[in-house]
């Protein structure tokens, strides 16, 4: 719904400074090949596309252009498309709902968690001498100590979590092309040519 | 009054099922037309395929060589593999039908008439009656019956899956003889070339012979055992059985299960793609269905040598 809203507003607004319709909805096309417009904005293309013409040939144009860029390859720019790129890789990364926690060694052989738990209660001490120092007082074990005793149960809890994943992994989704491809064969609803989903759902993984 | 009100109801109540099925069956005569022209028609264009948030144009040639049905496909990005294959053995009886079966599970509604790539088309909406499948629009070309305009929009209203034609050339008999139907170059054709669609009856295995069935029916779906997928080295056998209403189809593959087997799932658009076990199988189910659908499948099937 926002994304809907923002690519209004953003229509609105380009409209008023353009004062050009055509202008307007090729920059639209092109921010959808770029994979920036809501998906609000593409369906609408979609069905601009089936009425204009000067727009399905600036389709074909952009597509061409961007086939040729990419052909060229290793551009030193790296367009919005190719950051979508990287977010969709983020995305597509299996969830870790639980993280197991390893002790890494680090140089100086102390655990890596172990590191800002020092540091923790070097602070805590120093605050503790301050207080000593101030109040002249020997209930301060208990303060400096229930820091780190919040932090080790953390870590603890931590530690016994099991990783889980339900992404399919290269072998897998290796196997559910092939299942695509069958499926696409034996599939006598598909109303489109059951080669065009095959060819799109294979460049998926 | 209340007598008159009573009379002008019960007397415009068949008038209006008359009107609906009158409609229901244009619409569905419209369909028919429809997968015919698919088949029988040569033609070219660039069709725009969005899924995902994202767009993708393919350039497509359908044409009748030799009496032989053959498709190219070529995506128009970087991975812009040529695909192409002959359909050969495609009989015609194994296309959707669209019959008044379907009735049970989809209501069919003729809608606006819009124009896609330039060419005027009537919107047919095929609205399932259940959560179990998604709704499908085709816009249909007025002259050629050819579909312009596909689109499948899920239970929330959105649309996952749409495939439009951004132009489109119909071609006649001397065009396809003279070899022109795509324009750029032939197309190499990648490992899936020549792939035989062997969809005629006799390659389906009746369900009596099958090791698995449903245990309740589900409703408009019927199960049919296709041909056993060929085994790549280190595959156990994949049986692949086809669960259809028509408009919407379920493939389900079942082999032995791995020890490293595990339970995942994805999509892509319109299509899922779920794995389950039972019975030390694995199960994997691929549909443009929701997963809901799939899942309910999965709970529906059992084993039959026990």
């Amino acid at each position: 719904m926002g994304d809907e809203i923002s690519t209004l507003i953003f229509r609105l607004v380009s409209k008023i400074k353009v004062g050009n319709m055509s202008t307007t909805i090729t920059e639209h096309l092109s921010a959808v090949l770029d994979g920036e417009a809501g998906e609000f904005e593409q369906r609408r293309l979609l069905d601009e596309l089936g009425k204009d013409n000067d727009l399905q040939a600036s389709l074909a144009c952009y597509a061409l252009i961007g086939e040729t860029m990419r052909d060229e390859k290793q551009s030193s720019i790296a367009g919005s498309s190719f950051l979508q790129g990287i977010h969709d890789e983020i995305k597509a990364e299996p969830e870790y709902s639980h993280v197991e926690v390893t002790e890494k060694k680090v140089s100086n052989g102390s655990p890596v968690w172990i590191r800002p738990l020092t540091g923790f209660a070097m602070a805590a001490s120093v605050a503790a001498i301050a207080f000593i120092g101030l109040q002249s007082s020997v209930t301060l074990t208990g303060n400096t100590a229930t820091p780190l005793v919040v932090a080790n149960q953390q870590v603890k809890a931590t530690s016994t979590m099991v990783a889980t994943t339900s992404y399919p992994d290269a072998r897998t989704r290796t196997l559910y092309k092939r299942y695509m491809d069958s499926h696409a064969k034996y599939d006598a609803t598909t109303p489109m040519m059951p080669s065009v989903r095959v060819v799109s759902y294979n460049a998926d993984y | 009054m209340k007598k008159i009100i009573t009379f002008a109801c019960l007397t415009c109540l068949p008038l209006s099922t008359f009107a609906d099925n009158l409609a229901n069956n244009e619409a569905l005569n419209l369909l028919h037309e429809m997968t015919q022209s698919l088949s029988q028609k040569s033609y070219k264009g660039i069709l725009a395929h969005g899924k995902n948030g994202n767009i993708t144009t393919l350039k497509v040639s359908h044409t009748m060589e030799n009496g032989e049905e053959v498709e190219r496909v070529e995506r128009q990005d970087k991975n812009g593999t040529a695909y192409s294959r002959k359909v050969t053995n495609y009989s015609l009886s194994k296309l959707p039908k669209f019959n008044e079966q379907m009735q049970a599970v989809y209501s069919f509604d003729l809608g606006k008439i819009k124009k896609v790539a330039s060419r005027p088309c009537q919107l047919v909406i095929a609205r399932p009656k259940d959560r179990m499948r998604y709704l499908q629009k085709y816009c249909v070309d007025t002259e050629t019956s050819l579909l312009l305009d596909y689109t499948i929009i899920d239970k929330s209203h959105k649309t996952i899956e749409q495939f439009v034609f951004t132009n489109l050339e119909i071609l006649d008999e001397n065009t396809v003889k003279s070899g022109i139907t795509l324009a750029s170059a032939p197309l190499t054709s990648n490992s899936h070339s020549d792939l035989k669609v062997n969809l005629l009856e006799s390659s389906v295995v009746p369900e009596t012979d099958a090791l698995w069935s449903l245990k309740e029916t589900i409703k408009g779906f019927s199960l049919r055992k296709a041909p056993m997928m060929q085994q790549e080295q280190g595959e156990s056998a994949t049986d692949h059985y086809i669960l259809s209403d028509g408009l919407s189809s379920v493939s389900i593959f079942i082999s032995k299960k791995a020890p490293d087997s595990k339970e995942t799932g994805t999509h892509s658009g319109a299509l899922n793609v779920v794995t389950y076990y039972k019975n030390n199988f694995v199960i994997t189910l691929v549909g443009a269905v929701p997963k809901s659908t799939l899942k309910s499948i999965f709970h529906n099937l059992q084993y039959k040598a026990h």
